[in-house]
């Protein structure tokens, strides 16, 4: 018996009848959604919780799926990573126009803990803020780890550190993504995304020194070692897929109005430390747009300048900060900053 | 011929409302070469009547029939099966063809702790208006069933999980088949929709006993 894998599932019945009188409602026209096999898509893993503001469980499971099934045609509204997401579509819809053929677009995968009772007042808040949103997953409280990689998602955004550091450590790029009380507002023509260098951009090898010998000995050793390349961190790929996307807006004369942007906040100086991380990009034929080296001084008024429609870095120090002056800011929790250094 | 062996040690409650599995016993049992005496090693479905047996010690319902012959339509029919289980694809066949509902097990199983079942979205979505055939009933009468046990248990920790997997289309369709099911009496407990995407990846991840779809050329 050769049988393909698929075909050892199936069973032989028969369709059923349908008798959905309520259809949820639809937008107008729906473009088709990109295929994530292709390698060329950037496939982000989105969590429900930061791209809605939805209701916390506070009543105990079966009234929390009663409330949520009563209020099914309620959208829900917008969370933290709302703009980030409208941003990634504007540049897809931009894309499309440029290279119709083309699949190298970003997919947006929704991943949710919850039971699908809550999937059709999602599926509604979807169309009501005319999101395109064709995937999901809802697993009835199983990790979604290993859909995130059958997925091959490129980036992973959750508000639960405890997904995101799994994440991480199954190699996907990953953060937890907190929420300013006013959130500040974004363009909406030009997607925006800022980095911290060591701990995401790059690995922790250069704050390991910094904490274990202090800054005098830090700044000679990156000096030493300024034209050696720094270890790649868990946000690189994703630097890297952004920039191939930009080039196909270059290629068509779109430089100086790129609808991408990227930008680097480093607590590193404009001198030997901050060369390194230069030469380090470099070395990866990575470009980015605007670097910033603050020699240590706080990221608030730059991001406040900026503007970015998400911001990563490994320090939670940072991360509040940013989140203090209304930028979406992501804690990726990578390396030696985390806590004490292990062994 | 029918041989039918009913095992007496176990009580069988509320007959009409069972739902009755029939598993060919060549998946039960693996015995390679007959050797007469020799005890058979565990077959692939193994781990699917370990996951019954769970569900149905919450249940307080155990009744297993094991049948073995050769043409065992007629004692499919005989005992009211709703759903038969092979490894057998002809065997598959020839029971549907009957107004039997049928599947094919997954070879690769799959938890021995809960069982799952896996609805594909042209199950759920009926696409032409053809009258409904004896095998439509039987898959109805079988859905119907899996329902209401499935409600016998909490949302949490339950023995039976119900997946959704919507394969070609997107939210929409995966949305009307989440209203269908629940039209029916049937709450997911998880839903995956691919849009396009491959299956295998999923499948894999899922572990499914079986998958429940209309054409076997999907």
């Amino acid at each position: 018996m050769s049988q393909n894998n698929e075909d050892t599932l199936t069973a032989r019945g028969p369709d059923l009848t349908s008798i959905s009188e309520l259809k949820p409602s639809t937008p107008t026209r729906k473009p088709k959604p990109p295929k994530p096999e292709n390698a060329t898509t950037i496939t982000i893993g989105i969590s429900a919780q930061v791209l809605f503001n939805m209701e916390k469980e506070q009543q105990g499971l079966e009234d929390y799926i009663k409330y949520q099934v009563e209020h099914e045609t309620q959208p829900f509204s917008p969370g933290p990573a709302f703009s980030f997401i409208k941003a990634l579509e504007a540049v897809n819809t931009q894309l499309k126009e440029l290279y119709p053929d083309s699949e190298e677009l970003f997919d947006v995968v929704l991943m949710t803990n919850n039971h699908p009772y809550i999937g059709l007042r999602l599926i509604n808040t979807i169309n009501h803020h005319q999101l395109f949103i064709e995937r999901f997953c809802m697993t009835g409280g199983n990790s979604p780890i290993g859909y995130l990689k059958a997925y091959h998602t490129n980036l992973y955004l959750s508000s639960d550190p405890d997904k995101v550091r799994e994440a991480l450590e199954e190699g996907i790029a990953a953060a937890t993504v907190f929420t300013p009380e006013k959130i500040t507002e974004v363009s909406d023509t030009q997607l925006r995304v800022a980095f911290d260098g060591d701990g995401v951009l790059f690995s922790d090898e250069s704050e390991r020194i910094f904490k274990a010998h202090g800054l005098e000995k830090f700044l000679e050793y990156e000096k030493k070692h300024e034209n050696k390349p720094l270890e790649h961190g868990p946000l690189k790929g994703f630097l890297e897929a952004l920039e191939k996307l930009q080039k196909k807006f270059y290629d068509k004369g779109q430089r100086m109005d790129c609808p991408i942007r990227t930008y680097l906040v480093t607590s590193r100086g404009a001198h030997s430390s901050g060369n390194r991380a230069l030469k380090t990009l470099q070395s990866w034929g990575l470009e980015i747009d605007e670097a910033f080296f603050l020699a240590g001084a706080p990221k608030g008024p730059i991001l406040e300048k900026i503007r970015p429609h998400i911001f990563f870095d490994d320090k939670m120090s940072y991360v509040e900060e940013a989140v203090e002056i209304g930028t979406v800011a992501c804690h990726v929790p990578y390396g030696i900053s985390q806590g004490p250094a292990p062994k | 011929m029918v041989s039918t062996i009913q095992n007496t040690d176990v009580k069988q409650k509320e007959a009409d409302r069972a739902v009755v599995v029939a598993v060919t016993s060549r998946a039960v049992f693996d015995c390679g070469v007959d050797d007469g005496d020799e005890v058979c090693e565990v077959g692939v479905a193994f781990p699917l009547l370990q996951v019954l047996q769970r569900v149905n010690e919450r249940l307080e319902i155990s009744r297993f029939c094991f049948s073995s012959e050769e043409d065992f339509t007629e004692s499919l029919l005989k005992n009211n099966v709703h759903l038969f289980l092979t490894t057998d694809r002809d065997e598959a066949a020839q029971a549907s063809q009957k107004g039997v509902f049928s599947a094919l097990l997954n070879e690769k199983v799959a938890s021995s702790e809960q069982l799952r079942v896996v609805f594909c979205e042209d199950a759920v979505i009926r696409t032409d208006t053809e009258p409904p055939s004896a095998s439509q009933d039987a898959a109805q009468s079988f859905w119907a069933q899996l329902g209401e046990m499935r409600r016998r248990f909490g949302v949490l920790d339950s023995p039976l999980s119900l997946l959704l997997l919507t394969s070609r289309g997107g939210r929409e369709s995966c949305g009307a088949a989440l209203q269908t099911l629940r039209s029916r009496g049937l709450n997911m407990d998880e839903a995956y929709c691919l849009a396009g995407a491959p299956r295998s990846p999923i499948l894999s991840l899922l572990r499914p006993h079986f998958l429940l779809i209309n054409h076997l050329e999907d």
